[in-house]
């Protein structure tokens, strides 16, 4: 199955037929060098819709949500079309790609550690993107921007205390929930998640993840979330696709995908994780025996 | 606070040091400095006479004291060369080198940090070739050659501007005057911009290749924050710190550079006069140059931590606690 479910009438986002090559490094026999991230990949997250995009690390993943909002980097060749509420804005240019970024479509990146401006603190971090979008001024920026950070829990810390923080002082949980506030300030229609947790702790993954999964739903966004974690995301998501090779393998309802996988890949993978479960719990019950 | 106090004890510390060193290291140097001023016919009483005239006859530690007292108040003397206070002597030539160098350095600095963003945005355009052509002469060639060389093409071959000197002899009168200094100065500023810029864009092409290389900058781009704003807001100013520290830093470097300028194109500046005075023995003029030069090296470090701290808020957040 190469292609997955469009549904026409609320979709957010669609990519048809993507394929993403990121040329090679020497002048000669470019062609053999150059890498196929992704191939005629096709599929489409809906406002108000958990997608989870998963497969094992240089599936190609990354590249594809990357190429919705233009980011991929300079020199990549990107073919096919993604649409956004029915506009194609695959070949827009990066100022009119400007219009589309952040106010529709923002971004919660891989590892928030690095994602943050060093010399600019939270607030100057969120207050940017209200001003420049949304017209406001700094200080309704501020306002606004406290609200938004209790949103993502991080009031307990004392709100103003972190507006004013600088990234290097936040702890990785504090950065993702910034980085989440940061996301949501425009009112985006679409969330892109690439690997969000990826550097936190299991509970604090958890607690993101949820905390994101219910705002998404709250606010009838659209979430693209990338991972390697399948459990994680089967249990987040209302659809998943798995992709390899850059290809999209399999694409269905979680529970459906992960109760009947078809495709001999995802069998694998689901396979492996039973199989790394039931040694953990042979691995648990020996413990105790013991 | 108490940080600062630190620096600047430091700092005196340093200064005080290259006093004490100033004047012993002339001392030490093999040569007489009244052979400079003397006619070689003279008796030795009448060398003794004018030894005791400069006060060179007097103990070691005397002289010291003299010296000192001389220095700290900024007198500095009388010059062995020419029998004028050095600070006279400075008066007149310090404007001149400030009226190269300032507009020189700025001017370097403007031309490399605008051409080195653009480098850094357009790789591997012709910009960025340039960037790197220039940054390897800067490099590569000493810089009496290229002034040498400009002066054989245009002040010689093709004697656009003049061969030597500050002004035209005789110096007009009015706004003339003011018009030949500059076509005097127009040289030699040249070719310092010319020998420096390129280090400042190589410089800054390179940072700011890494900087825009940054996951930060992809999510200020994320954001839909405009170009002008993702370069210069996040990008440049990332990188921002480092280039007004070498920027004050090199500040001194250039003065020194400033004995070959003034001296390849004839110019009455303190450069010179720093290398004229160190030639000849005359301690009291080369003491003044040389500590007036260890008071600007130490007080553009000073300035550089102090504009550090405006610049990068982290470190001021990091000093207020």
């Amino acid at each position: 199955m190469t292609s997955a479910m469009i549904s026409s009438e609320k979709t957010a986002i669609e990519l048809r037929n993507l394929s993403v090559t990121y040329p090679g490094g020497g002048k000669n026999n470019k062609e053999a060098r150059a890498v196929k991230a992704v191939r005629n990949c096709s599929f489409s997250v809906a406002r108000g819709n958990i997608v989870g995009l998963v497969g094992e690390s240089g599936s190609g993943k990354s590249s594809a949500l990357m190429a919705i909002p233009g980011l991929l980097p300079p020199g990549t060749l990107v073919s096919g079309q993604i649409f956004c509420d029915g506009e194609d804005i695959s070949a827009l240019s990066e100022e009119a790609l400007n219009v589309w970024r952040w106010r529709r479509i923002a971004l919660v990146p891989q590892g928030a550690m690095n994602s943050f401006t060093p010399h600019l603190s939270v607030e100057r971090h969120i207050t940017e993107v209200l001003t420049h979008h949304l017209g406001m001024t700094r200080r309704e920026g501020r306002g606004y921007a406290a609200e938004l950070l209790r949103t993502v829990g991080l009031e307990a810390e004392g709100t103003s205390s972190i507006l004013d923080r600088y990234p290097h002082e936040l702890s990785g949980g504090q950065k993702q929930r910034a980085a989440l506030a940061a996301a949501l300030a425009c009112g985006p229609d679409f969330l892109l998640a690439d690997e969000p947790t990826t550097a936190l702790d299991v509970i604090t993954q958890k607690e993101v993840l949820d905390m994101t999964a219910a705002l998404v739903r709250e606010r009838g966004m659209g979430l693209l979330l990338v991972t390697h974690d399948l459990p994680l995301a089967a249990g987040l998501c209302d659809i998943l696709i798995v992709m390899k090779d850059g290809v999209v393998v399999e694409s269905g309802p979680s529970r459906l995908l992960v109760g009947a996988p078809s495709h001999p890949y995802t069998r694998r993978l689901i396979e492996a994780i039973r199989s790394l479960e039931k040694t953990e719990e042979t691995r648990e019950t020996g413990g105790e025996r013991l | 606070m108490s940080a600062l106090i630190k620096r600047v004890a430091g700092s005196l510390v340093v200064l005080i040091v290259v006093l004490v060193l100033n004047f012993f290291l002339f001392r030490i140097m093999p040569g007489d400095p009244l052979v400079g001023i003397m006619d070689p016919r003279f008796s030795p009483e009448a060398k003794e006479q004018l030894a005791a005239q400069w006060g060179l006859d007097k103990p070691l530690a005397e002289q010291f004291v003299v010296y000192l007292r001389e220095m700290l108040s900024f007198r500095f003397g009388l010059s062995m060369m020419t029998s004028v206070p050095v600070w006279d002597e400075l008066k007149n030539r310090v404007p001149n080198t400030v009226a190269l160098l300032l507009p020189a350095l700025l001017l370097s600095a403007a031309l490399g940090l605008w051409l080195g963003v653009k480098a850094a945005l357009r790789r591997g355009s012709r910009v960025e070739r340039l960037v790197l052509l220039s940054g390897a002469v800067s490099f590569s060639f000493p810089s009496f050659f290229v002034q040498l060389l400009l002066l054989l093409c245009f002040a010689y071959v093709w004697p656009i501007f003049p061969l030597r000197g500050t002004t035209s002899i005789p110096p007009p009168e009015g706004p003339a005057a003011f018009f030949d200094y500059l076509w005097h100065l127009a040289l030699p500023l040249f070719s310092l911009v010319i020998l420096s810029f390129g280090g400042w864009a190589l410089y800054i092409r390179n940072m700011m290749v890494k900087a825009l290389g940054e996951d930060y900058v992809l999510m200020a781009r994320a954001r839909g924050l405009s170009r002008r704003r993702v370069v210069w807001n996040h990008a440049f100013r990332s990188i921002l710190p480092p280039v007004v520290t070498i920027f004050l830093l090199s500040l001194p470097g250039v003065v020194s550079g400033a004995v070959i300028t003034e001296t390849v194109f004839s110019l009455n500046g303190a450069g010179r006069f720093l290398l004229e005075a160190t030639n000849s023995h005359d301690y009291p003029s080369a003491g003044a140059a040389f500590f007036l030069l260890a008071l600007l090296t130490v007080s553009c470090n000073l300035l550089a931590d102090l504009i550090y701290v405006l610049v990068d808020p982290r470190v001021r957040r990091e000093g207020a606690r």
